[in-house]
């Protein structure tokens, strides 16, 4: 028998070695640790060329505003005048002199009804303007239904090389073999391999963690605007995106391990990271809820969790059974894994 | 140190046809000697070789290695042999010192990196030894493997056709460390099918074709055997008297 201290010391040297391996490779670095890193500042900035494209869309827009009819005839013709209580984009009360002006400071075109209304309602009237929803709610719920899927999927699509690496470039390149020809037991193999494209994984979450703290950072100063995020929130996402990015590790390895070849192996892999990033997705429509069937659908309901989190919610009933069910699925994957490399070597 | 007794393994062949490689091969190796496996190339001497490194499962008979049973002790088989072929490749993004702390670490050796200093030095490969090993020369990258199978000092050497596209003066280095093996109580097993290789450095042949044991002993007892001189025309003569099958 090999004593457990050996075994534990073989395990370290296959990590290092996987990771070595892994990290000095420039398509690694660049999938797991640059593109993740300015994937959020680039998607950023091509949201602020759209804001400003629908801006200009927007002036050539006549934002409906609902007023009372003794102001109707104030206001210009930039606007649709509705009658109080139908659909629009900007509400307004009259109480004696007193205007007050009810918009949506995340919506464009409401802004411009606001703008254009306060600018058309001179003297005798007091103007006052009510944003009824502030930009910096409307950003952290935008934020927080973005970036718990954009976590994963980054972590996902980080752990594709990785895997395909660690099991089918390890065979056709004959030092699976050389391993196997040495005294440490089977599963030190594939704890390393798991293990070093966790790492990756993990390597690359932290990566879009901190492109996206450090540009939400720099457009709050820019901006004077809060993120209505506070950092606390945005830690405590941190372990289940954690234990989703090590189950997607997992099943990285499950889809490569039977690949006969890298080019197989590349396709199965895809093919299973697709159906990952698909539910990540799913967790990101306005639409999903933390509830009733996407409650129980494994890695949307660990975005979802996450959305809860970032919001200030607490579900733990539905963290305890997102993290269940990804522990459940790395071990299945692990599991099959060591099978498929086992009858692969025909040991 | 090495005994094979009826060694059978079948593989399934491209079209799913069962496929004998190895049919009752016996032989047996001691300390002290190299043994040379002799056929061409489809003889079954890799397969052989591969259910001796614990790699390939035999379908039936028998083989121990270092008085370990390869099917029911295969850790401790694998912790007393150094096994080289052709397809055992290097990580192309380690240095060979890496590689030899690596393997010397999962052989459980608790002095990997002083094992590692010493075979950089023996096999001159200290030069290039912070170099990544896919920056290395087909026969640098056959030294590396080659300290890479023996860092752990094992008792037997397992080399599958190991001067396969090497220069002759890498194949010359090796010929030197396994005659220096032996000479210190080793037991090595050898598989080539070039004549001039067997000749030169085998203490003792088996000539196997088609999964078959054709003939052993040494040098001398084949010619004695076949009335040939020349180890070519004695493997021919073995040959042909097998026949087709």
């Amino acid at each position: 028998m090999v004593r457990r201290g050996a075994s534990f010391r073989a395990l370290g040297a296959v990590l290092t070695a996987e990771l070595r391996q892994l990290l000095r490779d420039t398509n690694t670095l660049l999938f797991s640790v640059l593109f993740p890193l300015f994937l959020f500042p680039l998607v950023v900035w091509l949201f602020s060329q759209a804001d400003a494209l629908a801006d200009g869309w927007a002036e050539g827009l006549r934002p409906r505003v609902a007023v009372p009819a003794e102001l109707a005839s104030e206001l210009p013709d930039s606007v649709e005048v509705v009658a109080p209580g139908a659909p629009a984009d900007v509400t307004v009360g009259l109480s004696g002199t007193a205007v007050t002006v009810r918009y949506q400071g995340a919506d464009p075109v409401s802004s411009l009804g606001q703008a254009r209304v306060v600018e058309a309602l001179d003297r005798p009237w007091e103007v006052t303007s009510h944003d009824i929803a502030p930009s910096d709610q409307a950003l952290s719920a935008v934020l927080a239904r973005i970036l718990p899927g954009l976590l994963v999927v980054l972590a996902i699509m980080a752990s594709m090389f990785p895997a395909v690496e660690a099991v089918v470039a390890d065979r056709e390149r004959g030092t699976l073999e050389t391993s196997l020809v040495t005294a440490a037991p089977g599963w030190v193999f594939v704890a390393g391999k798991l293990a070093s494209v966790g790492v990756i994984t993990l390597v690359a979450m932290v990566s879009t963690l901190a492109g996206a703290l450090v540009t939400l950072v720099h457009l709050a100063s820019l901006t004077g605007a809060t993120i209505g995020l506070p950092p606390a929130r945005i830690l405590a996402i941190v372990p289940l995106a954690s234990v989703t990015a090590l189950a997607g590790a997992a099943l990285a390895l499950f889809a490569a391990a039977p690949a006969r070849s890298f080019k197989q192996a590349q396709n199965t892999v895809t093919a299973a990271t697709t159906v990952l990033m698909g539910a990540a997705c799913l967790g990101m429509l306005p639409h999903s809820e933390l509830a009733g069937g996407l409650g129980f659908v494994p890695v949307t309901n660990a975005v979802l969790v996450m959305r809860e989190l970032l919001l200030g919610q607490t579900p733990y009933g539905w963290a305890a059974v997102a993290v269940a069910e990804l522990v459940a699925v790395a071990a299945f994957a692990t599991a099959w894994t060591t099978r498929s490399l086992g009858r692969l070597e025909a040991r | 140190m090495i005994v094979v007794d009826q060694l059978r393994k079948a593989f399934v062949d491209p079209e799913g046809r069962p496929a004998l490689a190895v049919d009752g091969v016996s032989f047996s190796a001691g300390p002290g000697e190299i043994v040379g496996l002799l056929g061409p190339n489809g003889a079954g001497k890799t397969t052989t070789m591969r259910v001796l490194a614990t790699l390939v499962s035999a379908d039936s008979g028998t083989a121990t290695v270092a008085g370990h049973d390869v099917r029911t002790a295969a850790v401790e088989v694998r912790r007393s042999i150094g096994y080289l072929s052709a397809n055992t490749g290097l990580f192309g993004r380690l240095t060979p010192r890496e590689v030899l702390i690596y393997v010397a670490t999962l052989q459980g050796c608790e002095d990997a990196e002083a094992r590692a200093e010493a075979l950089l030095d023996r096999f001159d490969i200290r030069r290039f030894a912070h170099a990544h090993c896919d920056k290395l020369s087909t026969g640098m990258k056959q030294k590396v493997s080659i300290a890479r199978a023996v860092v752990h000092d094992p008792p037997v050497l397992i080399f599958d056709e190991p001067t396969s596209g090497l220069d002759v003066l890498v194949a010359q280095e090796l010929f030197s460390f396994l005659e220096d093996a032996r000479d210190r109580g080793r037991c090595v097993l050898y598989s080539t099918h070039i004549m001039g290789e067997a000749e030169r450095l085998c203490d003792r042949l088996v000539v196997i074709h088609r999964g078959r044991v054709l003939a052993t002993g040494t040098l001398a007892q084949l010619r004695d055997q076949t009335g040939e001189t020349r180890l070519e025309d004695v493997f021919m003569r073995l040959v042909r008297g097998d026949g087709p099958r």
